[in-house]
């Protein structure tokens, strides 16, 4: 749901992304996407922003989403 | 609602009839559901894919491992969700809250994750009391007790409840206390 929020988000904002469905994944792709995700979020926790490859959001947090994308 | 999920089996209509079973089961143990219907009602979409997918309510907002014994923590009523409601008003997904937050006075929010990261805790023998150190020698009862670790509710019988009276947890969320 709280991902579902940050796409949400994303699209009233007009920003351009691309998201993979974790949950959705093989198991052999979600061990490689979760090591990928601890690279920034170390909480590993749902949703993971990364905003052009150099911040992070963990969780959705309206405020700090708009705030890291300007 | 369901579009967005990509596995279109769960309908609204069965949605809402199991909102409205948590709902009254929620507050006949003292517990609240989110007041936020859309996004309650989200939330269970989400257990209920997970329900098909896996074969239990795992928490909609956190990646399960689809091994049931791995998961057992994070099945809603997660075990982490008193204790986070306690303490942020909320529990980690939203789907329930605390009197506060129900009647507008707090705001429920993003909290941190309880739980342990990953390969942090091992999983405790939950059915065995030496499993425990530091217990009293009570082995004089007449009764093993059981507690329950999604809301510490006790009792003393040969067996765990099939489903915990208070907050509806199944067997399987017990721990043998003493």
């Amino acid at each position: 749901m709280w991902c579902r929020m940050a796409k949400n988000l994303l699209k009233d904002m007009g920003v351009c992304y691309e998201y993979i469905d974790v949950d959705t994944l093989s198991a052999e792709e979600k061990v490689t996407v979760k090591q990928e995700i601890k690279k920034w979020n170390p909480g590993g926790s749902y949703p993971t922003l990364v905003i052009n490859e150099k911040e992070c959001v963990s969780g959705f947090d309206e405020a700090e989403i708009r705030e890291k994308i300007k | 609602m369901s579009d967005s999920i990509g596995e279109g089996e769960v309908t609204r209509k069965e949605v809402e009839s199991l909102f409205t079973r948590l709902d009254q089961e929620a507050e006949s143990g003292g517990y609240h559901l989110n007041p936020n219907r859309e996004f309650t009602l989200g939330l269970i979409e989400g257990m209920m894919v997970n329900e098909r997918r896996y074969g239990y309510w795992a928490c909609p907002c956190r990646l399960a491992s689809g091994v049931k014994k791995e998961d057992l923590d994070i099945i809603c009523p997660c075990d982490y969700r008193d204790p986070d409601i306690a303490e942020y008003g909320t529990c980690y997904c939203g789907l329930y809250v605390s009197q506060d937050v129900l009647d507008g006075k707090r705001k429920a929010t993003r909290i941190p994750e309880r739980r342990p990261a990953e390969g942090m805790a091992a999983p405790a023998d939950r059915m065995s009391a030496s499993a425990q150190p530091g217990l009293p020698d009570l082995s004089g009862l007449t009764y093993p007790l059981w507690r329950c670790r999604v809301c510490g509710y006790l009792c003393a019988r040969g067996q765990p409840p099939e489903v915990c009276p208070i907050c509806r947890a199944k067997k399987d969320r017990f721990e043998r206390f003493l």
